[in-house]
């Protein structure tokens, strides 16, 4: 099991090379790209299964001690996140095997590679008990979406992917000195070792740690108030780029911060915590409200949902950490899924703003029906899986007694219903648009790539229905993943025993 | 069974869906079989044969679990959504007629909702109430808004939509406390949370009902509903999605039996909302506005019996329940029928229907009768335990509350009145054509028109139910029947006092010119949602106001800012500050050439002063005996200084013209962040945590790595995963190049041919 937990990030590697290689042999190409993908869904359910048998499985890469070299540490939290990820990501590369053919200016050949870099940079974001190796992960993550969303040259994308290779880039520096400040305080940069000796450090140096990387982590999940890179990049990238993304990123950032502030006790800088949750869901929420472009209400709704996980991570409770993982498993998919059916406006009707499309619910209802459930979820209403996310959200909320807080989720979850709604009515319901200007870059509901996208967008809606199916186990799941993560010395234990 | 019923609903509303109207009207007898099966087994477990509960594992360990387990009450109720679904669907039948454009889709969401009601009716705790509860309010707002390309059902959708939805999560909230303080979440084990959290828990479900029940001020969203099809107003406003706040209540009662709080809050805002629709009722010209602020005013009645908790009170609201869902529902169903045949429900245009449509007419005459509380019906029986609980009450609140029932009972017979002349009253000068009947919508309205009168003529079997339901609600509410002819009582001598003040004030009003009532609530909640959205707009406008170098310095900032814990733990005493005058000389070597790149207007300066930054650093590390790092350095401070000076073909020698604000914030900015790093590099350095793990590596490079040079070891075995990573990243970036500057030159060619 523990080569299989190093392969998984080897092998997409691997597979990106050789896909490289091919690039003129499109079939062959992207046969590897799939079956590479394929390796990592089927690899992370295995890992998920083990993991939840038994106990949390530790490679060490090389075999050398954790004091000196890199483990990778599949606990209940990285089976789980890991599991849903690569699913997600597989189902957007069916989509765009298929709506690849319809982009236009874009070197066809380097999307699969690429795609295929970023699922391992996320693999080892999730996977490493490492600080440097995370630091590493998220190059990896950065670099190859950064490609993936400037490489077909348009203006709009180069423009904003500066704005994203910026932001991020400032927040890798800030990573870099994070990890200087780490190993001057502690003299090793392995997760296990730090939730041993970060706690001891005197409580400036411990708490300026945790501050800055809530920063650096921070900038990566979009939270308030360095959040303002996303909702101007996110939505000029191709769509199922944009699904990826909105998927996987910035929960990416979510994780880290879970994983590290969990897993380092910083319990007292809970009351900083929730107080940007509240921050980042009302921003985020209100900036959705404000636009009048499906991809960009989208947008700020990755925002606002990500103060959701912050709130009830910011409790430190078990119940609020383990909602804050179950939300996150919710939206890594549902995120997606949403994107996709984006995509999916657009592919049928050249644009999707609000303003330019109509009627869709009429002649188009598997577009609606792929948007309509899923958004229904992010508005948190049962018996989606949204709603147990945010039922957990707030019913910690509740145990805790933060009022204000409580408050403040159930009022962003109206907006959002509302945002939904308009959405809803402005795409779905009025009137059908005389769309004389963006019919030729329509596709007509018998194209054979239209049809291919709608299927792998209906199996990832289907994918967020067997998570409100199976909320049960998926909770329990989060519990023992919450307990995991708030409790360092069965962690401590996992990576320290041989 | 009841999961097997929901189900098989789900499965219809998914064949109905994908039908996409082929199938015509014959969706709707489709979609009534499992309304109607419901309907039987909820009539099986009538008077007192109910069903064993069923339990659904969920989310087991957060609480949630499916539970069924319907009492009296709600089988009465069970029985009322789905008999008059399964109608409702055969009038949507005739209400579509041979129009097939979207009877699909609507024939599908209002089965879901039927379902979704039928669940709530069912539920035995409070999590299944609550899901089923906010279905209801997504499928009626997909339902109100089905003429989608009307803007004013969207805009009425949305209203709903806004205020449903938005006591939802009032509901969740008031859930969540009152599960909070509790093992069980079955109503019937339920004790209320006391202290202000009680209150708090209180205040939000009543308010939730409130929202579910059109209760004041959350009424405005009921009449602006009538923009949906009129099979949706029989149904979603006469027995089930209006009721849904009041079986809550119902199901509550006997909890917050001892709540102040909650019965004073039920009683006040029951009675506003009674006055209140009964007056905009008295004041709208379209025959369907009439029926829903009606519909607003009993409800208010119902809330405030309810409220009131005394046995008979209880006894009444049930009877009343009851007997509101039969004759409401005809009601709505002959104005939709009138509607479609007359083309029009306004009252001023409408006249002499009593003979152009006497089945209609004789049907509206019973139901309206029987709301008006006149035997022999119904309505009568259930209106006189209502005056019959007003007069056991004592003292104020018999002059507030209970005068202010007799009076809200004046103003319904006042605006059945209205309606029925109205409506079929011939009036001179007018005459209005009317198509030929549509039997399947004749046929529904006229079954609820008969149950209004053969539930007088078996008004001891509906005694055994009302009496067995409301029990459950208060127990002692058993001791009390419906009669069907109370002699000469108080009660009755006011019931008669009550109809002929009605009537007449009902014949002043329906000729005399009244003013329309507006909906100043319903703009009000226009207006709230849209200034939200542009306050949206305006707050995002500032916050994401588009410019990199501003989030540069937030970001910065905030960086800066995250860096204040650390001056606590500042130890300058015992700071080791260098091993070597060398390192002296290259510090201040670095920080010199660093300002050079700072405050260089000369593009090539700065990358020159740069490398030297970077030379410095080289000079580090060999100070230290690390001569490879110093090499690699060096390497690339090289590559690095050639690449720029390549680059810089395309632009000018020196640095564009910044402004002196920009110039300021960007000194103060760097100072602040330096500062901080700075701050924080001497805190760790401080920290005594730190023990030597540089002596294992020497050791272990050895002996396990096989390397005498320590930083081959690390890079190529012990870390060789992040060497890895980094060999990617950079392969990344080549291909990136590649493709970006292969993509630009595409667009480029592709823009100068069109």
């Amino acid at each position: 099991m523990a080569s299989l937990v190093t392969l998984t990030v080897i092998i997409p590697m691997i597979g990106a090379a050789f896909a490289m290689l091919l690039r003129t042999q499109r079939w062959l190409r992207e046969l590897v790209v799939s079956s590479s993908l394929i390796f990592l869904a089927v690899a992370s359910t295995l890992i998920l299964l083990d993991v939840k048998e038994g106990a949390t499985i530790v490679s060490r890469v090389g075999g050398w001690a954790p004091e000196l070299g890199v483990v990778l540490v599949a606990d209940m939290f990285a089976a789980l996140v890991l599991f849903v990820a690569s699913l997600t990501i597989l189902a957007v590369e069916i989509f765009s095997l298929f709506q690849r053919r319809t982009q236009f200016g874009s070197d066809l050949s380097i999307t699969g590679p690429i795609l295929l870099v970023l699922s391992s940079g996320v693999a080892l974001a999730v996977l490493t008990g490492d600080l440097f190796t995370l630091f590493v992960s998220f190059e990896l993550i950065l670099i190859s979406s950064y490609v993936l969303l400037t490489h077909q040259g348009q203006p709009g994308q180069i423009r904003s992917g500066m704005t994203y290779v910026v932001m991020n880039l400032l927040a890798s520096t800030l990573f870099l000195v994070g990890i200087a400040f780490v190993y001057g305080a502690t003299g090793t940069v392995n997760l296990a070792l730090l939730a041993e000796r970060i706690p001891e450090l005197s409580d400036g140096t411990r708490i300026g740690i945790g501050t800055w990387f809530l920063v650096v982590f921070g900038t990566k999940a979009a939270m308030f108030p360095v959040f303002s890179w996303l909702p101007d990049s996110y939505p000029t990238a191709p769509t199922t780029i944009t699904a990826i993304f909105a998927g996987l990123l910035t929960k990416i950032g979510v994780y880290a911060i879970i994983r590290f502030h969990g897993l380092m006790g910083f319990d007292d800088l809970g009351a900083l915590i929730l107080t940007i949750a509240a921050l980042t869901m009302v921003t985020g929420v209100l900036g959705a409200l404000a636009q009048n472009d499906m991809k960009r209400i989208l947008s700020f709704h990755i925002v606002s949902q990500i103060g959701y996980m912050l709130m009830a991570f910011g409790l430190f409770t078990i119940n609020g950490v383990a909602a804050a993982i179950f939300f996150l498993f919710n939206q890594i998919p549902t995120k997606t899924v949403l994107f996709l059916s984006g995509g999916l406006v657009e592919a049928s009707e050249g644009t999707s703003s609000l303003k330019k499309v109509g009627g869709l619910a009429k002649h188009r209802p598997e577009i609606a029906f792929v948007f309509g459930l899923p958004a229904l979820s992010l508005a948190g209403i049962p018996p989606f899986s949204g709603f147990v996310a945010k039922f957990g959200v707030v019913a910690s909320g509740v145990a805790a007694q933060s009022w204000w807080l409580v408050a403040v989720a159930l009022g962003v979850s109206l907006l959002t219903l509302l945002s939904m709604a308009k959405i809803w009515v402005g795409v779905f319901w009025g009137k059908p648009a005389d769309s004389t200007d963006s019919q030729e870059s329509s596709l007509s509901r018998s194209d054979r790539s239209y049809q291919a996208m709608t299927f792998a967008a209906l199996a990832t809606v289907g994918a967020t229905l067997a998570i409100a199916l199976f909320a049960g186990p998926i909770w329990d799941m989060s519990i023992r993943a919450a307990e995991e993560v708030l409790d360092s010395s069965s962690y401590i234990e996992a990576v320290m025993t041989e | 069974m009841f999961l097997t019923l929901l189900a098989i609903s789900g499965l219809v509303s998914v064949i109905a869906a994908a039908s996409r109207d082929k199938l015509g009207k014959a969706v709707f007898y489709i979609a009534a079989t499992p309304l109607a099966a419901a309907a039987v087994v909820s009539a099986s477990w009538l008077p007192d044969n109910l069903p064993s509960s069923q339990s659904v594992s969920w989310v087991d360990n957060a609480g949630l679990i499916f539970n069924f387990a319907p009492g009296s009450f709600q089988a009465v109720v069970s029985f009322l959504v789905a008999a008059i679904g399964a109608l409702i669907m055969v009038y949507a039948a005739g209400y579509f007629g041979n129009d097939r454009e979207g009877t699909g889709r609507f024939a599908a969401v209002l089965s879901l909702f039927a379902a979704s009601m039928l669940g709530l009716v069912w539920a035995g705790n409070i999590w299944t109430l609550f899901i089923f509860w906010e279905l209801t309010s997504i499928t009626s707002f997909l339902l109100i808004g089905h003429k989608s390309t009307k803007p004013s059902a969207l805009q009425s959708a949305r209203r709903a939509l806004v205020i449903t939805a938005g006591g939802g999560l009032c509901l969740l909230g008031g859930l969540l406390i009152l599960a909070e303080g509790n093992a069980s979440t079955a109503f019937t084990s339920l004790s209320a949370p006391t202290g202000a959290t009680g209150t708090a828990a209180v205040v939000l479900i009543i308010t939730a009902i409130a929202t579910k029940s059109a209760q004041f001020p959350f009424h405005i969203w009921l009449p602006g509903a009538m923009d949906a099809p009129t099979p949706v107003s029989a149904y979603l406003h006469s027995a089930t999605m209006v009721k849904a706040g009041i079986i809550l209540l119902a199901l509550l009662t006997p909890t917050f039996a001892s709540s102040e709080t909650w019965s004073t809050a039920a009683i006040a805002i029951g009675v506003i909302t009674m006055l209140w629709g009964a007056i905009g009722a008295l004041r709208q010209f379209d025959a369907k506005l009439i029926l829903a602020w009606g519909t607003v005013s009993q409800l208010g009645l119902i809330v405030t019996l309810l409220g009131l908790g005394e046995p008979k009170a209880v006894f009444a609201g049930v009877s009343l329940f009851v007997a509101h869902a039969i004759f409401k529902a005809a009601l709505f169903m002959v104005v939709g029928e009138i509607d479609i045949r007359t083309k029009t429900r306004d009252i001023r245009e409408l006249s002499g229907l009593a003979k152009s449509m006497p089945v209609a007419f004789f049907v509206a005459l019973v139901s309206g009768l029987s709301m008006a509380g006149i035997p022999p019906l119904l309505g009568f029986a259930a209106k006189e335990a209502a005056v019959e609980a007003v007069l056991k009450l004592e003292g104020l609140t018999l002059w507030t509350t209970g005068a202010a029932i007799i009076f809200g009972s004046v103003l319904t017979v006042a605006y059945t009145t209205r309606l029925l002349i109205g409506v079929f009253g011939s009036s001179e000068g007018r005459s209005i054509e009317v198509a030929k009947v549509r039997l399947e919508m004749t046929a529904p309205a006229a079954v609820l028109g008969t149950a209004s009168f053969l539930g007088y003529v078996f008004i001891d079997q509906i005694n055994t139910l009302v009496i067995e339901a409301s029990g459950e609600i208060n127990s002692q509410a058993e001791l009390y029947v419906l009669y069907r002819w109370p002699g000469i009582t108080d009660a009755f001598l006011i019931s008669v006092a009550v109809v002929l003040a009605g009537t007449i004030v009902g014949a002043l009003v329906s000729r005399s010119k009244v003013s329309e009532a507006r909906a100043l609530g319903a703009e009000l909640v226009d207006k709230a949602v849209d200034g939200t959205i542009r306050f949206a707009g305006k707050f995002t406008r500032v916050v994401q106001h588009g410019s990199l170098p501003i989030y540069v310095v937030v970001m910065s900032l905030v960086a800066a800012a995250s860096t204040i814990p650390f001056w606590f733990s500042l130890e300058i005493d015992g700071l080791y500050r260098y091993d070597n005058n060398a390192q002296v000389v290259l510090a201040i070597f670095i920080g010199l050439a660093a300002l050079v790149v700072a405050f260089t207007k000369s593009r090539l300066g700065a990358v020159l002063a740069l490398g030297f930054v970077g030379l410095g650093m080289a000079g580090l590390f060999i100070n230290h005996g690390a001569a490879d790092l110093a090499l690699t350095q060096l390497l690339v401070e090289t590559i690095i200084v050639v690449g720029f000076v390549l680059g810089f073909s395309h632009l000018s020698s020196s640095f564009p013209p910044v402004g002196r604000i920009w110039q300021e914030i960007r000194i103060v900015v760097s100072v602040l962040v330096a500062t901080g790093v700075g701050v924080g590099l001497v805190a760790v350095s401080s920290s005594d945590v730190n023990s030597k793990p540089v002596d294992d590596f020497f050791s272990q490079s050895v002996t396990t790595g096989g390397g005498n040079n320590v930083v081959n070891v690390i890079l190529t075995d012990m870390r060789a995963l992040d060497t890895l990573g980094e060999v990617v990243v950079l392969a990344v970036v080549v291909v990136g190049i590649v493709a970006l500057s292969k993509a630009v030159k595409e667009h480029k060619t592709v823009g100068v041919e069109r």
